[in-house]
């Protein structure tokens, strides 16, 4: 037990050691900025240090972040998980096909390098400033690192194990889940990584351009930034930084759960 | 039994090659129901080759093969277990689903029921083996190949393991064709011997083994085993020699 505790201790201690030493230069920055405070209140104009991000966090503003975390956690999250369906989905075609594999995977990496933000409006033209355009920029961002590792996965499963697999006659279904797809698994998860960061960003990058309706927490903090409100603009940036953080953490506790048990190197 | 038995393989005039290399050279083989044969041969002479076209694995350059239509267990050089599978379902993998028994059996008899619950990774080398054998052996075949399935053991568990699978052998009635480096392992367990030479591999000798089943191991330690397992040997090295 108490080696435990100093275990965690020590695991913990380093990562403790780096948030102390932002905090203090968040303070040392928040002190040495010109002009930071308000003569007559002496609230933060600029960047509010940590004690006083709260200050001015009235419940009209408060009601707005949480609708804007609202729209941007259910985009990012629905956005993901049809990420991984259509990029698990697509990985397997293209595995089964190496014609529609060569069809399809200049423009997947066409889609891949250009950047969302051009695309965005385009999607809104198209498919009108909807929660579906909310999520196609999430999916458009998110699905192509698990595409290339469902490909990449599913291609490298050993020989071996296909003889296996070959000599009980097994079918193409069979041999994908029983065989492939588990096989695959770490690689997948690694995608899973990836693109669990990009999901939240494709959510909070589309929002700039949904120019109508409740804002998100992307169009929320360039509000926030216009009205030069620097508690709320922080309080905001810090919850997107949770909900990517939060993601990320998710998918690394189902890796734990499904993954890591048989997966030694 | 090697001539009377209906025959369930025959191989002949089998050639293959990869990339232009000649690898087997006018191959015939038989193996009769119930028969064990064992093959022996200098390393990279085409016996893991020959053994998957067997199974039809891999189709010939040219030549004829036949073969049962299913239940072929195959026991891989390299034990390709399941990694995300723990120790009995891999053992179960491809078992019928009515098999308890047969899975129970084969665990406890090779030594792994204590280990039941861990993940291949956790496995020594040997122990990757004997789950890889109790996995083809579970799936009851008419014809099982095995690729140096004890290879990697040491000698007590790989005579006991001679011992169970003798038995596992006579209450079945499968048909076996192995590949080992070990001569007396190949005189111990098989009716027929057949030697390969180097690549371009051929069957060059074939050993008829008299011994009568069931046999144990005092029969190891007699003089007409030393003198049948130097016959092998030499003719072995005959083929390396270049006499
Ligand atoms: N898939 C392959 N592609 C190209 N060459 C191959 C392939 N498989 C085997 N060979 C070659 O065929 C020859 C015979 O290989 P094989 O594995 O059948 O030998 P082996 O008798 O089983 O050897 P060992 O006793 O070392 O297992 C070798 O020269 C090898 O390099
Ligand atoms: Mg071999």
């Amino acid at each position: 037990m108490a080696a435990r505790v100093a275990q965690l201790l020590k695991r913990s201690l380093p990562p403790l050691i780096v948030l102390g030493v932002v905090i203090a230069g968040w303070y040392a920055l928040a002190y040495s900025l010109d002009n930071n405070f308000a003569s007559g209140d002496g609230s933060a104009l600029l960047v509010p240090p940590p004690h006083q991000l709260f200050v001015g966090l009235n419940d009209a503003t408060l009601d707005r972040i949480t609708q804007a975390t609202w729209i941007s956690l259910s985009t990012a999250f629905v956005g993901f998980l049809l990420a991984i369906a259509i990029g698990v989905t697509l990985g397997v075609a293209m595995s089964f096909s190496r014609s529609l594999e060569s069809a399809l995977w200049p423009w997947l990496i066409a889609i891949q390098v250009t950047p969302i933000i051009v695309l965005t409006p385009i999607i809104i033209r198209v498919v009108g400033a909807s929660f579906g355009a909310r999520l196609t920029v999430t999916v458009l961002i998110a699905f192509f690192p698990i595409t290339s590792n469902t490909l990449f996965g599913v291609r490298s499963v050993s020989s071996g194990l296909h003889d296996v697999f070959t000599l009980a006659r097994a079918t193409r279904w069979q041999r994908l889940i029983r065989l492939q797809l588990p096989a695959a698994s770490p690689t997948i998860f690694a995608g899973l990584r990836v693109s669990a960061g990009l999901a939240v960003i494709g959510a909070i990058v589309g929002d700039f351009f949904f120019t109508r309706g409740t804002p998100g927490l992307g169009r929320l903090i360039t509000f926030f930034f216009q009205d030069t409100r620097s508690g709320p603009m922080f309080v905001t940036a810090l919850i997107a930084a949770g909900i990517g953080l939060g993601f990320f953490l998710l998918v690394s506790l189902l890796r734990r759960l499904l993954v890591s048990p048989w997966d030694q190197p | 039994m090697a001539v009377t038995a209906p025959t369930i393989a025959r191989l002949s005039g089998v050639h293959h090659h990869f990339d232009g290399a000649v690898v087997l050279s006018d191959v015939a083989l038989q193996l009769g129901a119930g028969e064990v044969v064992a093959i022996v041969g200098p390393s990279g002479c085409g016996k893991t080759t020959l053994l998957r076209i067997v199974a039809g694995l891999i189709s010939p350059a040219r030549g004829d093969v036949t073969r049962p239509e299913r239940e072929i267990g195959f026991v891989f050089q390299e034990p390709a277990l399941l990694p995300w599978r723990r120790v009995e379902a891999n053992a179960r993998l491809l078992a019928a689903s009515d098999d308890d028994g047969i899975v129970e059996q084969l665990l406890s008899v090779s030594g792994l029921t204590e280990h039941r619950r861990k993940w291949p990774y956790q496995l020594s080398g040997g122990m990757k083996m004997r789950l890889s054998l109790v996995r083809a052996l579970a799936a009851r075949p008419r014809m099982l190949l095995m690729d140096e399935p004890f290879g990697a053991l040491d000698s007590i568990t790989r005579n006991r393991l001679h011992d169970e699978f003798a038995t596992l052998h006579k209450s079945r009635g499968f048909s076996a064709l192995f590949v080992t480096h070990a001569i007396d392992e190949a005189v111990y367990l098989a009716d027929r011997v057949l030697v390969m030479s180097e690549a371009p591999g051929r069957i060059v000798r074939e050993f008829t083994v008299p011994f009568a089943r069931p046999r144990t191991s005092a029969l190891r330690y007699s003089p007409e085993f030393a003198s049948l397992c130097g016959a092998i040997a030499e003719s072995l090295h005959e083929l390396a020699g270049g006499a």
